[in-house]
Order: C-alpha cells, then structure tokens, then sequence
C-alpha cells in the first residue's frame, strides 16, 4: 500500500509558467507568431488533394528506418568513409563536445561558424567549443539573435521566436558599431546581420551544421534551410563537422523525399525550404569546392535504449514544429518554460526521456490531452498517449503516492460501487445545497482553489441525476 | 407538443444512458434533455447504476484502477443495445482507451472491444445510427447568435464536428455563427485547470474571447466539464452583466428544454423560440 | 570512441535483431531496400505538363521565371536586366556557362570569389523539378559557394532537363554514376522569417533568383 504523504511535484514548470505569463515581451511574441504557422501549414496542405496519403508515407518510412537502425547506420558510415568522411560515434553528450572539440583542435581552428543544431544544443556545443578556446559562431539569423542575447532557443524551428523585433533592434545596438545604419524595418535588421555575418563564414576554420536527415544508401547528410547560412557553413571552410543524431536516419533517396514533402510543409507551410542540401564526404577532385574534411558525429543519449521500448515512436520525430505551433500551451507560456532544448509536446515526451531527471516529469503532466498536436504531426506521433505513458511511469517510479494521487485512487475504488458512489454524490450536494443559499455559483472552494482563482462554479442542481431518474421511475410505477 | 415516431415494426433500441460524473452531480438536467431526445428518436433508455469513466484515473497515471473501473462499466451496460453518452469527452475515454486497457492476452479484451462498438457520443448516436429529424423542431432559434465549442476529445478523438451542426439546424433551425479557434481547447484538461491553473485560465481567456468575439449571445457545446470551465470565466469577468453569453449544453437545446436556467445562471434566459 | 559504436549497435541490435553480417553490409542493405521498396507517393497537383507546373511553382516560390528560345538568349538577357546605373555588376559564371561560346560583350565576367554587391551569378542548373519548382544543381558541375555568395543568382535550366517528381531527379542523379560532394536544391531566393515570423527576402543568400528556361542548347 502506498503511504498518504503530502508530496508536492516541485513546482518549476509551473512557477516559470507563472512567469512567463506575466511577461508582457514574450506574451506579444507569441501573440504575433501564433496562428501565422498554424494558417500557412493548412494553406501548403490545402493546395494539394493527399495530404494525408503523405504523413502515412513519412511515417511509414521512419518505420522502416528504425526497424533495421543498426544495418542503415553501419551501411551509412561505410558509404561516408568511402567518399572520404569520416563517422564518430557519441553515447553521451559529453562524448559529443569531446569529439567536436578534438576535431577543431587538430584543425587548429580558432572560430567555427555553426548552423543551427538542436543536437548541438542538446549537448551544449557553444559553451565547450567557447572554454576550449574555439569561438563559435552562430549564423541562423536567430540563432544569432540568441547568442548575442545569451539565450536559449526557444522553439526548435524559430530559435528565437520569443523575441520582438524591438527586442533584437535593442541587441543590435548594443552590440553592432552601427553608426549611421538604420535598423526600422526587419529588412534593415536582416541587413545587418548579413553584413556582419559574412565576413565570419569567409575566415571560419571549421563550419558546424546539424542535418535534418542522413541518407544511408549514399553516406549522405541532408540540411533543410531557408537563409542560406547552413550551406556557407558546409562548404566554404575547410572542414564540415555534422552534428547530429542516429535517428535521423532514412534508408533511400526516395524515402528521403517522403520526409521532405512533409517537413516543410508542417513547419513552415512551404512545399519546399529554398535549400535542401545533400553533403557526401569530403570534396574530391571533380567537386569544384567544398570541404576538404568532414565529419558526422552521432549522438545517442539514450535514443538506442528507446527503441523497441513503449516509447519508440518518438524516435520517428522529424523536428518540424508542427506540434508546438499548434500547442495551446506551448502558446501561452513559450518554449522557455519547458527548461530544455525541446519544448512543446514533442519536448514534453523528448526531454524525461533523454534526461530523465526529477523536475522533467512535470512536463507530460503541462498537457490538457487536446490532441491537437498528434492530430497535424506529419508522422502521426501518438504525442498524448505517450505523455500519459511517461505519467504512469512517474507514479510507478514513485517511492510515495502524493495526495492528489491517493484522492484519485479512493475516488476509483469507491467508484467501482456505484451505489456507494450516489450516495457519497448525494451526501455531497447536501453539503453543497446547505452551503449555496441561493447563490448560483460560487466564487471560492475548498479543494478548488486553484479553479476559484480564476473561475466561478455553478452551484449543482438540487439532487444528483441517478437519484432524480430512480425517483421519476418509482413515480411511474402505477 | 412533439410526438414520438412511432413507424415501428422493428423492436425499439433499448439504451443504455451514461451520464458522466459532472452531468450527475452538476446538472442533471442534461441527463433528462438527452433521455428525452432519445426517447423522441424512439428508443428505450435505461439507466443502470453507474458511476465515473476512469478518464481521471487514466490521465493521471494509474491504468490499473482505470482498468477495474472500465471492466465495470462494461458489465453494468452489457445488456443494451447501444451505450449512448452526452460527452466527447467520456465517449472517447471509453471508445479509444478501454480497449489499449487490455493486453492482447486478457480474455476481457474481446468483451470490452465488442462493447466499445456500440458505445456512442450523444450527436453522432443520433445522426449516424438513427438520422434523427423530428417532426417538428423543437425550437426557433433562427433569429439568435450562437456559437459553438468543439470539444477536444470529441472532435479529435470521435470525429464529432458536423454532427451537431446538423442536429441544430434541424431541431432547432439554427445556423452556427463560428467562432475564431472553435477546436483550441478551452484549457480544462480534468486536473490540469486546477494543477496548471494559470495556465489554463490564460486559455480559457482566450477561449472566451473568441466566443464574446462572435458576437454570440449562447455558446453550446457537447462537453458539460469544457462548460463549466467556459460559463466560470465569462460569469468571473462580467458578474454584473445581465447580457453576458448563455452557456449551455447541446442537449438541452436539441429537447427543447431551455426552462433550466443556463450553466451557473439565475434565471431563464432565450426562452424565445417557444 | 570505438567502444561506443559497438555499445550503440548491440544497444540498437537488440530491437531489431541484427541479422544481417557486417561483411555483407551492401548485400544487405540492398536485400532490404529492393524487398521493401515503398511505393512512392507524390502530391496530387497538376503535371500534364512538368514545364508548365515547375514555371507555376518556381514563381508561387518567389523566383522570376522567364521562357527564353535558346542559350544565346542568356547574355542579351543579362544585358536588358542590368540595372543601366549599375555598370559595376560583376558576372560570376559557372564552368558550365563559360564554356558556351556566348558573346559577353560589355559585361563584366570573372571568377573570383564573389564578394561584391553587384555580383550576379550565371549557372546552369543540372535538373529542375516540376513539383515545387526547385532547381538542382552539382557540385562538380558547378562550385556550390557561388548559390550562395552573389547577390542576384540566375540560373538556366533546359526544358528537357525538367522532370515532374523529385524521384525523376534521383533516377537522372543515380544514371551520372557519380555522387558529388554536394547536391544543391534552390527554390527561389534566401529568407528569413526569423524576427517576429515575418518573411524577409533575403537572408544570406541571394536576395533575387531568376530562372532562365531555355530550350534545348545547340
Ligand atoms: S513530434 Fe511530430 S509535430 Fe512535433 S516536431 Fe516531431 S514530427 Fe513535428
């Protein structure tokens, strides 16, 4: 038997969720980002006749592609070697910033520019590269934005999605000897970061990029971009370093395309980002630039042991954002709020999987279950059903039932007797009859505080429906 | 006023009426609007001792105790013809989750798979078992605003969006103004509204935005918990308004049945179309 | 690090039963990809005509797209879109380009780096693709940096080298038998939605794209 304990979660997800609510900057970010993802997706999707028939190929593909993880990423790392890469292979994310640095140091490579990798922030890539005497150099606009901020993104498609446009013009100048330049409109601001950015991509030592895919017919790494920084920093230094993740992983060319016709469609609404961009190995002689190193390092943090688990789907995430654009949520107290490199649902489930500390079973219990987001994820990810899973988990990895839990077990185990369970309804709207007067509703509750903060309760209707219903049976007896 | 088809060679559908905890102990009058829908669509309801879905249990980390509540439920309403329930909500629980319960090995599960086929929410029951049409709507609610809330679970996990649409206009020739976000929850979510209550009253703001947005005087719905949440915020925001939004369950309008006050209010109100 | 490749694939192998041997990794990688070859599936859109759809698509994607009769075409066409104040404008052509025998005459070509403001880069496209109107281009055919550096891209692609789906360009790029380095899809010119998710032409690569739909080269 469980003990009676009074053990409150810890409150982090929810005192920040209190914060973020009263921040007025980040409240209008949002308020501007909102529904625009959410119209151009069903715009993208309403401009071809078989949507659907799409998400079930991308998520059969990212089926298959599990189903044999360990040959696709063996044949992937053969084919790399054989176009002159080379694959590295991280259980942890130390193992990861170990890698990457050692690379950049037999480089000698004093900067990297990097293009945006939510492995690379899963790791916390920056700050190693930074202690290890490499400067790293983020060129995704805002991923830029969020390094002169000292921030973390917040979203994992628009890194800085929390921010306004009078936040950034404020970074800007502060940062930017911008003398007479203007920074009023977002063309201005975009301006000024190519300016400045450019120069960084022409003198980096080392380029470091995520990948949104990895072929493994070919060794090849696909980047799916819109600015143009992920190629310029893929090819024009000398050595590409991809950081990455073994799930990312498709067999063929063709399946490469299934996950394409989704990707950009549920992130941003477009068919198709301006780039997508395949790199095999390092340049060879026909190749008229590139790098002349490249590396793939591949990141585990607990992925492998998710296979075959109850939990295996999430692994054919594809990192759109589809699930936090849509998340009500997600939308009113931004990615921050979930402390961790992935926010919104998808986070929700990602982040106790691959932390797996304390302070991140809040984050499946931060869902009112509206399915929202499991009904636009290209891959058809069963986001709520497995939340509620991670919630069983906590109750089963917990050493004390706390009160909330033991009022939920009595309630069933009374529930089971529905007699009982009337007269227990009937005894309480006595309570509630005596109470009321004739008020009807009420403005504050015992035990429902948390609903009378906000909300009025209407005061319930004399006796409950079954007693009502077996006292209008009896009545018509003759 | 409205009499009972009455074509019947065929034995009547005997019903199994599943209330739902917050129609039982809030505001049974849902419970009688739907028994008496049913009964003018021609059927038998019954209602046999009963009590909660589970969906607490279940969306809060303890599927054994949902279990042995699903197993009861399914005993107690094995004997009908059809379960018919005013709720998406506790529909869904039951319909999508009863059956993931039990394992492939548990000899329950082809006993609970059976029984969740003829487990239906209130509006679907009526449009795609029965195509109901009454003789005469019950109500003219043509000359007001009303909006409609869809229902998470319900919308998402039963399919129901035209479904009370259609019912509407045919009993209570009534075309739904929509609203701005209709399938964004209201920010209930069972204990969420009281464990992440910040959260989900920012929600149910915006919910309720939209719907003084729409410039409707009634807002239905088919899910009496995602009203309460609704009718408690607009009362909380304008207690002094005596023209602030209806609140009010499908059921009730669908019956005709508009002489309980609405959710949380005083006295009757749009009473005009009788 | 090699103890953790093997800890990842046995941790991996004991899902999916690792039955295969790593001395025949290509016999069976093939074994399973030809046995479990998906059909594919392609949006519904119209494709009569994969020229027709790749010009309506390049365009509702933001690039300029202008039907030209031959190669030849390309310079005059430089010449009437050069900016008449902007004489500085710099060619920077791709290999492909410079050796077409096209009379350059009064423009500027080079092929430096491209840095400057007025630069322009001149490239024939490997394959277009129908469906969302992308242009694919080869690092051994043509330097991938130039996509990106200059300022104002234009790129000439061949009706006959449109195909309708992306799985006609995979069929053209496995028939070459070579895999480049890098395989480039562009679909109109760079953007950013970064501040405040506004759509900003422009980011870091070209801010114009033109396409130069031509018919076949002498
Ligand atoms: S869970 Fe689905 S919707 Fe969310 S990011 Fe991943 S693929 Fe996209």
């Amino acid at each position: 038997m469980s003990q009676v304990q009074m053990h409150e979660p810890q409150p982090d997800f929810i005192i920040r969720s209190r914060a973020s609510l009263e921040d007025e900057h980040l409240q209008e970010a949002l308020e501007k980002a909102g529904s625009g993802f959410v119209h151009k997706r069903q715009a993208a999707i309403d401009r071809i006749g078989n949507f659907e028939q799409l998400r079930d190929q991308a998520q059969r593909v990212r089926a298959r592609a599990l189903k044999n993880l360990d040959l696709y990423l063996l044949h992937f790392e053969k084919k790399v070697t054989e176009a002159g890469g080379q694959v590295h292979w991280a259980e942890t994310p130390e193992q990861m910033r170990e890698l990457v640095i050692g690379l950049c140091q037999k480089q000698n490579a004093k900067t990297a520019t990097k293009g945006k990798s939510m492995v690379g922030e899963e790791v916390d890539l920056n700050e190693a590269l930074e202690a290890a005497g490499v400067a790293p150099q983020e060129t995704d606009l805002g991923e830029y934005v969020l390094q002169l901020a000292h921030e973390r993104p917040s979203h994992i498609v628009a890194p800085a999605l929390h921010k306004t446009k009078a936040q950034v013009q404020r970074l800007f100048r502060d940062n930017h000897a911008l003398g007479e330049r203007a920074l009023d409109e977002v063309a201005d601001i975009v301006n000024e970061a190519r300016a400045v950015i450019r120069d960084r991509f022409l003198q980096a030592d080392v380029g470091i990029t995520g990948a949104n895919m990895l072929i493994a017919e070919t060794g090849t790494a696909a980047i799916v971009t819109n600015e143009g920084n992920g190629d310029l920093t893929a090819t024009l230094p000398r050595t590409h370093i991809v950081t990455t993740s073994i799930d990312k992983i498709v067999p063929t060319w063709e399946d490469a395309s299934a996950i394409l016709r989704v990707l950009g469609r549920s992130a941003t609404g477009q068919d198709i980002t301006t780039y997508t961009s395949f790199f095999t190995g390092a340049r060879s002689d026909q190749d008229k630039d590139g790098p002349e190193q490249f590396h793939i390092v591949l990141l585990d943090n607990r992925r492998s042991e998710l296979l075959g688990s109850e939990y295996e789907k999430m692994l054919h995430c594809i990192r759109c954002g589809a699930c936090m654009n849509h998340c009500p949520v997600y939308q009113s107290v931004g990615g921050h709020t979930y402390n961790s490199v992935y926010p919104g649902p998808m986070g929700a489930v990602l982040t106790p999987l691959l932390r797996h500390e304390e302070q991140d079973n809040q984050l499946p219990n931060a869902s009112t279950f509206c399915g929202r987001c499991e009904s636009v994820c290209p891959v058809r990810i069963p986001l709520p059903g497995l939340m509620r899973k991670l919630r069983d988990r906590e109750q089963r990895e917990r050493k004390h039932a706390g009160m909330a839990q033991w009022a939920v077990k009595l309630f069933c185990k009374l529930s089971r007797h529905p007699a009982v369970y009337r007269r227990l309804n009937d005894f309480n709207l006595r309570l509630v009859a005596i109470a009321r007067g004739r008020k009807p509703r009420f403005q504050s509750l015992p035990f429902l505080s948390g609903w009378t903060r906000h909300r009025d309760f209407p005061a319930p209707e004399k006796s409950s429906f079954q007693s009502q219903w077996q006292q209008r049976q009896k009545e018509k007896q003759p | 006023m409205i009499e009972t088809p009455s074509n019947s060679s065929k034995p009547k559908p005997q019903v199994g009426l599943f209330v739902t905890c917050p129609v039982d102990l809030v505001r049974p009058s849902i419970g009688f609007a739907t028994a008496t829908l049913l009964e003018r669509a021609g059927c038998d309801v019954h209602v046999p001792p009963q009590s909660c879905c589970g969906q607490v249990a279940l969306n809060n980390g303890q599927p054994e105790q949902t279990r042995a509540l699903a197993w009861n439920i399914v005993q107690q309403f094995d004997e009908y013809d059809y379960v018919v329930i005013p709720s998406g909500s506790c529909g869904g629980t039951i319909k999508t989750h009863y059956p993931e319960l039990f394992d492939e090995h548990d000899q329950r599960l082809q006993a609970v798979e059976a029984f969740c086929e003829k487990v239906f929410e209130l509006t679907t029951f009526l449009t795609q078992v029965l195509d109901y049409t009454p003789v005469q709507a019950a109500l003219d609610l043509s000359a007001e605003t009303v909006t409609y809330h869809d229902s998470c679970a319900g919308l998402r996990e039963l399919n129901i969006k035209q479904q009370p649409r259609t019912l509407l206009k045919r009993c209570a020739n009534l075309d739904i103004t929509e609203m701005q976000d209709t399938d964004v929850c209201c920010g209930f979510g069972g204990t969420f509204c009281v464990k992440y209550s910040d959260v989900s009253n920012h929600m149910v703001t915006n919910k309720v935005n939209n719907i003084r947005r729409s410039g409707a005087s009634m807002v239905l719905g088919g899910d009496l918990s995602c009203l309460l949440n609704i009718a408690g915020k607009l009362q909380r925001l304008e207690p002094d308004n005596p023209n602030r939004v209806q609140v009010r369950h499908i059921a009730e309008v669908l019956a005709g049945e508009l002489s309980t006050p609405a959710i949380g209010e005083h006295s009757p109100a749009l009473e005009k179309g009788e | 690090m090699t103890d953790s490749r093997s800890r990842i694939i046995d941790r991996i192998a004991r899902s999916t039963g690792g039955n295969f041997s790593t001395d025949s990794l290509e016999e069976s990688f093939k074994a399973l990809t030809v046995k479990h070859t998906l059909p594919p599936v392609q949006p519904q859109m119209e494709m009569a005509d994969p020229v027709a759809t790749f010009i309506s698509e390049a365009g509702r994607n933001g690039a300029r797209v202008t039907e030209l009769e031959s190669i030849a075409q390309v310079t005059p066409w430089l010449r009437d879109n050069t900016d008449n104040t902007s004489t500085s404008a710099r060619f920077h052509l791709s290999p492909s380009i410079l050796t077409q025998s096209l009379d350059w005459d009064g423009l500027t070509t080079t092929t430096e780096t491209p840095t400057a403001a007025q630069s322009w880069g001149v490239v024939q496209a490997h394959t277009g693709i129908a469906e969302t109107g992308t242009v694919m281009s080869l690092s051994d055919e043509c330097p991938s940096g130039l996509l990106f550096l200059v300022e104002r891209l234009v790129i000439v692609i061949a009706r006959e080298d449109i195909v309708a789906y992306q799985e006609d360009a995979w069929q053209r790029l496995r028939a070459r038998n070579i895999l480049p380095r890098t395989v480039n899809w562009i679909t109109g010119p760079s953007r950013t939605a970064d501040i405040e998710q506004q759509i900003q032409i422009g980011a870091h690569g070209p801010r114009e794209a033109d396409y130069l739909v031509i018919d076949k080269p002498r």
